[in-house]
C-alpha cells in the first residue's frame, strides 16, 4: 500500500521515548510476566510512564505491545485485539497531541530453517498486531528488537501490505558487530532499504557507546533516515541485580555523537527513562539533521553477507540451470533437491559469488520446486541467489521467501516485461538484471543495446528501483552464427558503463557455441569482456580456465590486493585438513571397510570395466556393508566408522547407478523399494534420520526424505503419491514424539497400506506400540533389517 | 577460546563407551573442535531466586515460575533458594552442523557430538560461577536439573525462558514443542543450600532419569 506520510515529517530531528520493560520492572514487574498483560490490569501505571515521556519532550510515544503477539499473549490467555486497542487507548490518553507507534517487537520465535516458524506464519502473526493497530489508530508503525533478517523481512511484509502507515524498523546487534543470527550491518541495511521502510536502525543490546560503529557503518549505506535507541549502558549485575549504569547526561552526549554522524531518530532502549530523553531533548535543540555522504552500491545479500560489485570482479555461478544439463535435469524431475544443493556447494568452494538459480522445465511445478530449491540452497551456504525463471509467478514467489537481498534473472526492454517485473523486484527489494533487447529483438549496434539499457534503467526509476539495483546484460552472441556481433557486446558494455553508469553482466559461454574448443574461445572472450568492463560474469565456476582469467584479471587491474587471492589459489599449498595415509592400491572392499569415500567412485568406474553392475553390488559392496555391519555390533567399530563406510558405498552405488542408468535405461535392478522418511513435526532433529537414509541407500532401499519439521498430511500425502509401503518417522523429544503418533494416525485414518517403523531417543519397543507404530527401529542398522524384512 | 570440552565426553556421544578412537577419527574430532572454537557464539545468562513452598508446589519467589515433577521438588529439597540458567552456543554452529549434515554425514555427527560437549562444557563454566557466587554468601549447589529430566516437564521450558529473558538477552528460544533453539542450548536449574550435598546426588542426573536404555547413560564408572 502506499505510506501515508502526511503525520510525520523525516526532516527534522524525531525524539521517540525510552524504556518501559524496565520502567516497569523497578514497579513490580515480575520475571516471565507479561508486560502487556498491565495495559489492561494497571493501565494507569502505563499511561504514567509514557505521560513521563511525554513531558519530557518524546515526539513519538510507543505502545506497551513489544511481546503482543498471539505466542506471548497466548500463555495469559489474552487476544491481540484487546491488548493492542487497549495500548493504543492508554498511549492516546498520556499523550494527547504527540504521534502514537505501534510496537512490534519479534515474535520469540526462530525461523526456518532452524527454528520451526516458516515465514507464512511469521507474517500472519504480523499481519494480526498490523491490523489491530491500524484499525485502532495508530500513527505509525515502529517493528524493533529484530535480531533474525528473515523475521523482519516476514514483519515488513505484513506491516506493508496490511496498512499504510509509515514503517520503522530496529534491529539489535551485538558487541561483534552482527545480530544473533549473523546479520552485519550492510547486509541489514541493503535488505531492509530494499523492502521500502521509511526509516531504519538499531536499537537494544548495546549501550550508546558500543553501538557507534555499527552507527556508523549503517550511516554509510542507509538511503533512507537512520534511528537509534540503545540501552543505558550494558547491562551489569550488582547484588543480584541488571543494573543500566549511564546516566542522562552521558547519554545525551553519544545522543548528540550519532546525531553529527546523521542519525535523525533518537530514543532510548533498556535502562532509560524520562531523564535520558529529557537530556537528549535538550541536546538536539542545538543541531541540525546532518547529511551523510551515502555509498550507493550494487549489492546483493544472503541472510548473512553482501555481494558489492564493482571494482573487482564477482562471478555468478550458471550451473543450476537444466538447459543442457542432462543431470540436473533429471534430479530436477525426480525432486532431488539434495543434487541441486550439491551444485550449489560445488559452486561456492570454486570461487562463485552468486548463485543462478532456474528450475524451468515443463513437466514439473516449477513455482513448487523454485521455492523448495531456494529455501534449501539458502539453509546450506550463504552466498547471495540469483532468481532465474521466465515466469513472474515463479520469480515473485522466490523473492518472497528468499532470506535477503535477491538478484532477479531477468527483465528485458520489453514494456509488457517491464510492467510485470518492476513492480516485483520493486517489493522484494530485489536488484535485476536488465536484458538489452526489446520488442524489436537485439539491436545490432553497441549504440542500440545503449538505448534499451537507458530505456530499462529509467522506467526501472518511475518504478523507484534505484539505477544501483539495475545490472545490464549486453548479450553475447555466437561467434559461429554472428561473429561480427562478437565485438558490439564488447563495445556495449563499455558504452553502457560510462553512460549509465551501472554495473553489467553477461552469459559468457554463449559466445563459443558451434565451434570447437569452446573452453578456449571463452576465456579468451572473457579476457576481453573484463578489460572493457564486466563486472559480473556468469560463467561456470567449476571451469578452472574461466576463474583463472578471473583470478589473474583482479590482480592485474589491482583488484586483489597483495594478490591475495591469485597466491592462495595457486602458491601449490593446499590446505589439508585431514591427512590421510595415502596407502597403496586398496580392492573396493577395504576402501569400504576403511571409509576412504574420496576413493569410491573411481576404484568402482574401474572395476565396471570388467565386472557387471549387479556383480560390484553383490561381490563388494553388500559383503563389505555386511562385514561392517557386524564389526560395528560387536564393538570392534563405531558410529562415525560406520557412518563413513556407508557414506563410501553411497559414492560407489551414484557410480553403479550412473551405469545401469546409461546402459539399461533404469535401475530397476538394483533397487529394493521405496522408503519414505521424515523427522515429524515440530522436531528439528534430523541427524538420526540422516544416518538411517544413507544406511537404508547403502541396502538398495530408494529414500524419498520429507527432511525435518514435516506436518502429519506431508507425510499422508506423499505416501500416496509415490505409492510408500514403508515409512520411517523420527522424534527425538517426548514432546514430538505426539506429533509422530499424529502422524500414524493420520496414516491410518486414511486407510494407506504402508508400514511405519519410527525411531528416536525417546522411544521403546514398548513406546512405539502404543503410538501404533509397526515397528521399533533401535539404530540405522535395524532399520536396515526392517525394511529388508517389509520389501523381503 | 578456552572451551575445556570433555574429549570423552565426545567419544562417549559417538557411541565409544571407553574405547579408544581410531586416527581417523581422532583427526576429525579435533579438526570439528578447531573449528567449533571459531563459531560457537557462547552466551548464557542465569539469575537466583528464593524458593517458596506453597501447599506442596514450589515456586521461585517473585516470577512466573512453578516447579511441577517430584524429582525436581526431590532435588531441591534442602534449598533455599534456586539458581536458573540458560546458555546456547547460537546459530552458526547450528548452521555448520546442517551444512555437514548435507556434504559429510560423519562430520556432521562428529560436529553434532563436539557441540553437545560444548554446551555441557559451557554449562560447568556457568554453574563454577553461580557456585562461587553462592559459596560467598554461604550455600553449597546441588547438581544441575533440566527440564525432561525425570518427570520434570519439559513444557516448563517456556516459562524458563521467559523469567530469563533468554531470546532478548541470548537468542534462545523455545518452539511450541518446547524444543530449545539453537538445538545446542541447555536450561537448568541449580539448588543452594546450607549443608554440602551428599556425593550419590551430586551426580545424580542419569541415576534420576527414566530412560534406562540411554545410549549416554552414565554406568557410574
Amino acid at each position: 500500500m502506499e505510506t501515508d506520510m502526511s503525520k510525520i515529517d523525516f526532516s527534522h530531528f524525531i525524539l521517540f521515548d525510552g524504556a518501559m520493560g524496565t520502567m516497569l520492572q523497578t514497579r513490580g514487574l515480575q520475571p516471565g510476566e507479561l508486560p502487556e498483560s498491565y495495559n489492561l490490569l494497571q493501565p494507569h501505571l502505563i499511561e504514567q510512564i509514557q505521560r513521563a515521556y511525554a513531558d519530557a519532550g518524546a515526539d513519538i510515544i510507543t505502545t506497551n505491545t513489544f511481546g503482543a503477539n498471539r505466542f506471548k499473549l497466548g500463555r495469559g490467555g489474552y487476544s491481540v485485539e484487546e491488548i493492542v486497542a487497549a495500548a493504543i487507548r492508554i498511549a492516546r490518553r498520556a499523550a494527547p497531541d504527540k504521534l502514537v507507534a505501534l510496537d512490534i517487537g519479534p515474535s520469540g520465535q526462530l525461523m526456518q530453517p532452524y527454528g520451526t516458524l516458516s515465514l507464512a506464519e511469521a507474517y500472519d502473526i504480523f499481519a494480526e498486531q498490523v491490523i489491530a493497530g491500524s484499525s485502532a489508530g495508530a500513527d505509525l508503525i515502529l517493528i524493533e528488537t529484530m535480531s533474525d533478517i528473515y523475521e523482519a523481512k516476514a514483519a515488513v511484509l505484513a506491516a506493508k501490505e496490511n496498512s499504510n502507515l509509515p514503517l520503522l524498523v530496529t534491529v539489535s546487534f551485538q558487541a561483534d558487530g552482527r545480530t544473533l543470527t549473523g546479520t552485519d550491518p550492510l547486509t541489514m541495511v541493503n535488505i531492509l532499504q530494499g523492502l521500502g521502510v521509511d526509516a531504519l536502525g538499531i536499537n537494544c543490546s548495546l549501550g550508546p557507546k558500543e553501538m557507534l560503529p555499527v552507527v556508523e557503518e549503517i550511516v554509510k549505506y542507509s538511503r533512507v533516515p537512520v534511528m537509534a535507541q540503545p540501552n543505558a549502558g550494558m547491562p551489569k549485575v550488582v547484588e543480584g541485580q541488571t543494573v543500566f549504569d549511564i546516566g542522562p547526561e552521558e547519554f545525551a552526549s553519544y545522543a548528540r555523537i550519532m546525531a553529527e554522524l546523521g542519525v535523525t531518530i533518537l530514543g532510548g532502549c533498556c535502562g532509560t527513562n524520562p531523564g535520558h530523553i529529557k537530556a537528549i531533548r535538550a541536546k538536539l535543540t542545538t543541531l541540525k539533521p546532518a547529511q551523510p555522504d551515502i555509498e550507493k552500491l550494487t549489492a546483493v545479500s544472503s541472510s548473512t553477507g553482501t555481494v558489492v560489485l564493482g571494482p573487482g570482479i564477482n562471478v555468478i555461478g550458471e550451473r543450476i540451470n537444466p538447459t543442457g544439463k542432462k543431470q540436473l535435469k533429471e534430479a530436477i524431475e525426480r525432486g532431488d533437491i539434495d543434487y541441486i544443493v550439491h551444485q550449489a556447494i560445488d559452486q561456492r568452494d570454486a570461487g562463485a559469488q552468486i548463485l543462478d538459480v532456474n528450475v524451468g522445465l515443463p513437466a514439473i511445478d516449477e513455482k513448487e520446486v523454485m521455492v523448495k530449491a531456494i529455501r534449501e540452497i539458502q539453509t546450506v551456504v550463504n552466498t547471495p541467489l540469483q532468481i532465474d525463471s521466465a515466469r513472474a509467478d515463479v520469480i515473485e514467489a522466490a523473492a518472497r521467501i528468499y532470506n535477503g537481498k535477491p538478484l532477479i534473472n531477468s527483465v528485458s526492454g520489453k514494456r509488457e516485461e517491464m510492467e510485470t517485473l518492476f513492480p516485483i523486484v520493486k517489493k522484494y527489494g530485489a536488484a535485476v538484471i536488465g536484458l538489452t533487447l526489446d520488442e524489436n529483438g537485439i539491436p545490432p549496434t553497441a549504440e542500440g543495446r545503449l538505448q534499451i539499457a537507458s530505456n530499462i534503467v529509467d522506467t526501472a526509476c518511475r518504478y523507484g528501483i534505484p539505477k544501483e539495483d539495475v545490472i545490464i546484460d549486453c548479450l553475447v552472441l555466437t561467434a559461429s552464427a554472428q561473429q561480427s556481433q562478437v565485438q558490439e557486446t564488447i563495445k556495449a558494455v563499455t558504452l553502457v558503463k560510462e553512460k549509465l553508469g551501472v554495473k553489467t553482466t553477461l552469459g559468457v559461454s554463449n559466445v563459443s557455441f558451434g565451434l570447437p574448443q569452446r573452453r578456449l574461445l571463452n576465456r579468451t572472450f572473457l579476457a576481453l569482456a573484463l578489460q572493457a568492463g564486466l563486472d559480473a560474469p556468469i560463467i561456470d565456476p567449476l571451469d578452472e580456465d574461466m576463474m583463472a582469467t578471473v583470478r589473474a584479471f583482479n590482480v592485474l587491474k589491482n583488484y586483489d590486493r597483495d594478490a591475495t587471492v591469485y597466491i592462495a589459489a595457486y602458491s601449490g599449498v593446499k590446505e589439508s585438513p585431514i591427512p590421510v595415509i595415502d596407502q597403496a592400491d586398496l580392492d573396493l572392499n577395504q576402501i569400504i571397510i576403511n571409509g576412504r569415500k574420496e576413493k569410491a567412485a573411481a576404484k568402482t568406474a574401474d572395476l565396471l570395466k570388467q565386472l557387471e553392475p549387479l556383480a560390484i553390488v553383490d561381490q563388494y559392496l553388500i559383503p563389505a556393508l555386511d562385514d561392517v555391519g557386524q564389526r560395528y555390533e560387536q564393538g570392534e567399530i563405531f558410529l562415525p566408522q560406520l557412518i563413513q563406510a556407508a557414506e563410501t558405498v553411497k559414492s560407489a552405488f551414484t557410480v553403479i547407478r550412473q551405469q545401469l542408468q546409461a546402459s539399461q535405461g533404469t535401475c530397476a535392478a538394483v533397487d529394493k523399494g521405496k522408503i519414505l522418511l521424515a523427522t515429524v513435526r515440530g522436531d528439528i532433529h534430523d541427524i538420526g534420520k540422516n544416518i538411517v537414509k544413507v544406511l537404508l541407500e547403502n541396502y538398495g532401499f530408494e529414500v524419498v526424505d520429507l527432511g525435518k519439521d514435516v506436518p502429519e498430511q506431508d507425510v499422508v500425502r506423499q505416501v500416496k503419491q509415490h505409492n510408500i509401503r514403508l515409512v520411517g518417522l523420527s522424534a527425538l523429544m517426548t514432546t514430538t514424539v505426539r506429533s509422530m503418533e499424529n502422524t500414524i494416525r493420520a496414516l491410518r485414518a486414511e486407510g494407506l497400506d504402508c508400514q511405519v517403523m519410527v525411531g528416536g531417543a525417546v522411544l521403546n519397543e514398548e513406546y512405539a506400540q502404543l503410538i501404533g507404530a509397526d515397528y521399533f527401529g533401535r539404530d540405522a542398522r535395524e532399520a536396515v533389517k526392517i525394511a529388508q524384512q517389509v520389501f523381503g | 577460546m578456552r572451551m575445556n570440552i570433555d574429549y570423552d565426553e565426545i567419544l562417549s556421544y559417538l557411541g565409544y563407551k571407553g574405547h579408544q578412537a581410531d586416527k581417523n577419527t581422532e583427526d576429525l574430532i579435533s579438526h570439528c573442535l578447531a573449528e567449533l572454537r571459531t563459531l560457537a557464539r557462547e552466551k548464557y545468562v542465569y539469575d537466583i531466586f528464593k524458593l517458596t513452598s506453597n501447599e506442596g508446589s514450589l515456586s521461585l519467589e517473585a516470577s512466573i515460575l512453578t516447579l511441577t515433577g517430584r524429582d525436581i521438588k526431590n532435588h531441591l529439597r534442602h534449598s533455599e533458594r534456586a539458581a536458573v540458567m540458560a546458555v546456547t552456543l547460537g546459530l552458526e554452529v547450528e548452521r555448520q552442523i546442517a551444512y555437514y549434515s548435507k556434504t559429510d554425514l560423519t562430520k556432521g555427527v562428529i560436529m553434532d557430538a563436539c557441540a553437545s560437549a560444548a554446551v555441557e562444557a559451557l554449562c560447568d563454566r556457568v554453574e563454577a560461577e553461580i557456585r562461587s557466587r553462592a559459596f560467598s554468601q554461604g550455600f553449597y549447589l546441588t547438581s544441575r536439573f533440566s527440564p525432561g529430566y525425570g518427570d520434570f516437564p519439559l513444557e516448563i521450558q517456556a516459562a524458563v525462558a521467559a523469567v530469563l529473558d533468554t531470546h532478548r538477552k541470548i537468542g534462545l528460544t523455545v518452539t511450541t514443542n518446547s524444543l530449545l533453539i539453537p538445538r545446542k542450548s541447555v536450561t537448568a536449574l541449580i539448588g543452594l543450600q546450607r549443608e554440602r550435598p551428599d556425593q550419590l546426588c551430586s551426580d545424580s542426573k542419569c541415576e534420576a532419569c527414566f530412560k534406562q536404555d540411554c545410549e549416554f547413560r552414565r554406568d557410574g564408572n
